[in-house]
């Protein structure tokens, strides 16, 4: 019993990086932003996760500019 | 040999009328006169004596039999003489041909009671079957 | 594994009562991933699986919370109730105790409810529902802490409202979708500052027009491309549903066929009896002289007697005459003299000839020539072609039987088409055509949007370009101009990433469910695998690609299919939980069982096993024993009326 079944995690940074690399985006930027909304993805209304998001992404921005 | 008169009518008896019409709407025969020669053929067969009581009911027109005619009129002669009777003239052998086909019929009616067209008709076809087979 | 449980705690929890029960689990390791807990019916297994529901949900009200609570707890009125779970998610120790005060108020219990959280060590005060629901949504509750005989409902083919959001939740589209929606928000709202900056100079009107020009243009082929895709969409459904019709239809056609076949038949046959009755009642308008032939025979016969008497009587006449003459004479032929005596013997002579040639006149039935002639020919033809009536109403009989017969069967068939007689191939076939050409020409159309959307979205990108420049001239338009492109950038990313997790996560889900499912299934020469449909509906397929109707499929063989699937939605997860199986193999004969035992250890989870005896018999239970990682007993103390957990002997 050794061909144990893959669990997805692998699965989904995979497909995380393989976009990023594609749209040329920051991969941690972009897991970051999911991160979030999977924190906030059981909530009927998400208020404010606009502008978290902004943020966010605005931080990272300058981040890499400073 | 007498002959009929092509401008007279044949006739049944009334009280075979309406037998007559149940088997023609049955499809056994197609006309009436056609169930009168078959009882006429019968009565030949099995020496049936002319009916003597009866209602005239008129069908057809002599010269309608076409060439079944003249088989009918040298028979129903020779049949007149077989049973002794002198006929005088040619109302006397139209008379005799529809008197013994009306006895004829009355004794396929009585065989017939209830039978149906097949049956009937599977009967006629072995009277014609037997008639050949006789000769 | 980044999930496992530690050590769960009850205290006061429904049969478990106030002493403590804490079960500490061995820290996983690959080889022994099962967790055993043995114990009778109503001796408090249910209550275990309901204890981590209880920690995982947000919905149990007061009222809920003194049902929770321990029954004998309940008569003092006062007291509390916890469950806490110790785990470790993430490579982080989770501790959640959740549970309520109870205190008398007067005669009714106050409920003081509590939820508390540690992440590392750290008490976490703010949405702590939040935290926890991260960790298992409660929607998806269902496809982790189940009740063996209740997850056939998967193995259906149409879901119960939410589950395929709960599917979707549970292998994390949801939140790559927000974020797709999120970025869009974003970038609406930046372009719009954008937009501000561009008016506040005149110069720059034109440019902020035609970018408003552009963007609404976008919008109305983007609504009008949804519009398209919503028709493309119910035509292809009705595409869908014609072509099932016709694979209907076409054993319809064929009993149509045979249908047509028979009536055809029937009428040949018809024919034929008609062509046979017609000439029986020939024969029977012919049977009155037929049936005479003996009769006419005899006329015949006696006719030509007479004929032939006829010419005799002539001689006859010729004789009397000459003997007549020859009496007028003296002398006799001979030359003798004629004397009395010959003349007596003349005059008798001429007697006889009279009274013979008398009675001869006296016939009035002689049948003249022609007639003579025409019944001879008659008497012939009938002779010549005598016909066998029997044989035709013979053959008539059968022709009778035999559209009989056919009748029979055609009402059978009739019987079976129904109303289905009605459908007409024809009708079912331009239908089709319509729709094809209905199809194509949508997707025509699509097409012409979609360049048009293309073309004006590179415009747009363009004047954006363009605006980009113009308003970066400004720090703020800057700013603005460099989070658009990120975000522009991300957009496209999270859409993609959309698009690949929903593709490879069905995908993903249908090879795990068709791996497990051919390890379990007691028929896998029959079933190669199962299909998981765009709604996540199964389908079990052969190995000749047939796909089996669910309904034909077992009670066990549903539960395998629903159990292969679940268990292939939590390897599918970002992150998979443990299994609680609650008596998983109460409906499960000993193959499937034993199949479905030997398959536990290749999950990658923590699974914990509610089991009475009857679900893993000793045999059984020493197949899995090198994977047991903890065994415990569940106990019951009759007399106090408390279930306690132990460690197995």
């Amino acid at each position: 019993m050794n061909n144990d079944y893959q669990t997805a995690e692998e699965e989904y940074s995979l497909i995380l990086e393989e976009v990023a690399k594609e749209f040329q985006v920051d991969t941690r930027l972009l897991h970051s932003l999911i991160e979030y909304e999977q924190s906030k993805v059981h909530l009927l209304k998400r208020r404010g996760a606009k502008n978290d998001l902004r943020q966010i992404i605005e931080r990272w921005i300058e981040e890499q500019t400073s | 040999m007498i002959k009929l008169d092509p401008t007279r009518k044949f006739f049944i008896s009334e009280d075979l009328i309406g037998y007559a019409d149940k088997l023609i709407e049955e499809g056994t025969f197609r006309r009436r006169v056609d169930l009168l020669l078959v009882g006429f053929s019968y009565a030949v067969k099995n020496q049936i004596q002319p009916a003597d009581e009866y209602q005239r009911h008129e069908l057809i027109y002599v010269n309608n039999l076409k060439d079944a005619l003249l088989p009918i009129e040298a028979t129903a002669n020779w049949y007149a003489r077989k049973l002794g009777y002198q006929l005088e003239n040619d109302s006397q052998l139209l008379e005799f041909i529809c008197e013994v086909g009306i006895a004829g019929t009355r004794s396929l009616q009585d065989l017939w009671r209830e039978r149906r067209k097949s049956q009937i008709q599977w009967d006629v076809l072995q009277f014609v079957t037997e008639s050949d087979n006789l000769k | 594994m980044t999930f496992q449980f530690r050590k769960l705690t009850l205290k006061n929890w429904l049969v478990y009562g106030d002493r403590e029960t804490v079960i500490d689990f061995t820290q996983f390791n690959s080889g022994r991933n099962l967790v055993v807990f043995h114990g009778q019916n109503g001796f408090g297994k249910t209550s275990l699986l309901r204890a981590l529901w209880f920690l995982f949900s947000d919905d149990y009200k007061d009222d809920a919370l003194v049902e929770m609570w321990n029954e004998k707890e309940r008569a003092s009125g006062e007291g509390e109730l916890e469950v806490a779970l110790e785990f470790l998610y993430r490579d982080k120790v989770w501790v959640l105790s959740k549970g309520a005060y109870f205190e008398l108020r007067g005669s009714r219990i106050a409920v003081n409810p509590f939820t508390k959280l540690w992440i590392d060590g750290c008490e976490i005060r703010d949405q702590i529902d939040d935290q926890i629901s991260r960790v298992i949504p409660k929607e998806c509750l269902q496809f982790v802490f189940f009740d063996g005989a209740e997850i056939t409902r998967y193995a259906q083919t149409q879901y119960e409202d939410g589950v395929k959001e709960a599917i979707e939740l549970m292998l994390g589209i949801p939140a790559v979708r927000n974020l797709r929606h999120d970025l869009g928000r974003i970038i609406s709202e930046l372009q719009e500052e954008q937009q501000e900056i561009l008016l506040a100079e005149q110069q720059n009107n034109e440019l902020a027009a035609e970018v408003e020009r552009l963007e609404e243009m976008k919008v109305s082929y983007e609504e009008r491309l949804k519009d398209l895709t919503k028709k493309q969409d119910s035509i292809q459904a009705a595409q869908e549903k014609l072509e099932k019709e016709a694979a209907q239809l076409e054993a319809i056609q064929a009993e149509q066929e045979a249908l047509r076949e028979k009536q055809s038949r029937r009428a040949n046959l018809e024919e034929r009896r008609d062509e046979l009755d017609a000439q029986i009642d020939d024969l029977i308008q012919s049977a009155p002289v037929r049936m005479l032939m003996r009769p006419l025979e005899h006329v015949i016969e006696e006719a030509i007697a007479q004929q032939e008497a006829s010419s005799r009587l002539e001689k006859y006449r010729l004789r009397k005459k000459l003997i007549e003459e020859l009496l007028e004479e003296a002398d006799c032929i001979c030359g003798r003299p004629i004397d009395e005596h010959i003349d007596t013997h003349f005059g008798n002579e001429i007697k006889r000839l009279d009274s013979i040639i008398d009675s001869q006149n006296a016939n009035p039935n002689s049948i003249n020539q022609r007639d003579l002639i025409s019944l001879q020919s008659i008497v012939d033809q009938l002779a010549n072609n005598p016909v066998d009536g029997k044989e035709l109403y013979d053959r008539r009989a059968l022709y009778i039987q035999q559209i009989e017969e056919i009748d029979t069967d055609i009402e059978r068939l009739r019987d079976r088409l129904g109303d289905n007689e009605s459908i007409q191939v024809q009708e079912l076939l331009e239908q089709q055509r319509v729709t094809a050409e209905q199809l194509q020409n949508v997707k025509h159309e699509i097409g012409v949007v979609e360049k048009n959307l293309e073309e004006t979205q590179k415009k747009l990108k363009e004047k954006r370009r363009e605006v980009d420049q113009t308003t970066g001239t400004t720090d703020r338009g800057k700013g603005i101009a460099r989070t658009l492109e990120v975000t522009r950038g991300l957009l496209a990313a999270s859409e993609q990433f959309v698009e690949r997790l929903v593709d490879r996560k069905r995908r993903a889900i249908e090879d795990i469910t068709s791996n497990i499912f051919k390890k379990i299934t007691n028929k896998p020469q029959e079933y190669a695998g199962v299909r998981v449909r765009d709604d996540y509906t199964l389908e079990v397929y052969r190995h000749d690609s047939s796909t089996v109707d669910n309904s034909q499929l077992s009670a066990g063989e549903r539960e395998v299919l629903a159990y292969s699937f679940i268990t292939a939605l939590n390897l599918s997860s970002p992150t998979p939980a443990p299994f609680v199986m609650d008596t998983p193999f109460g409906h499960l004969d000993s193959v499937h069982r034993d199949r479905l035992l030997k398959s536990l250890p290749m999950l990658k989870v923590q699974v914990l096993l509610l089991a009475t005896d009857r679900d893993l018999p000793p045999a059984e239970r020493g197949m899995i024993i090198p994977y047991i990682a903890d065994e415990f007993e569940i106990k019951r103390d009759q007399f106090n009326k408390v279930s306690y957990i132990k460690e197995a002997e």
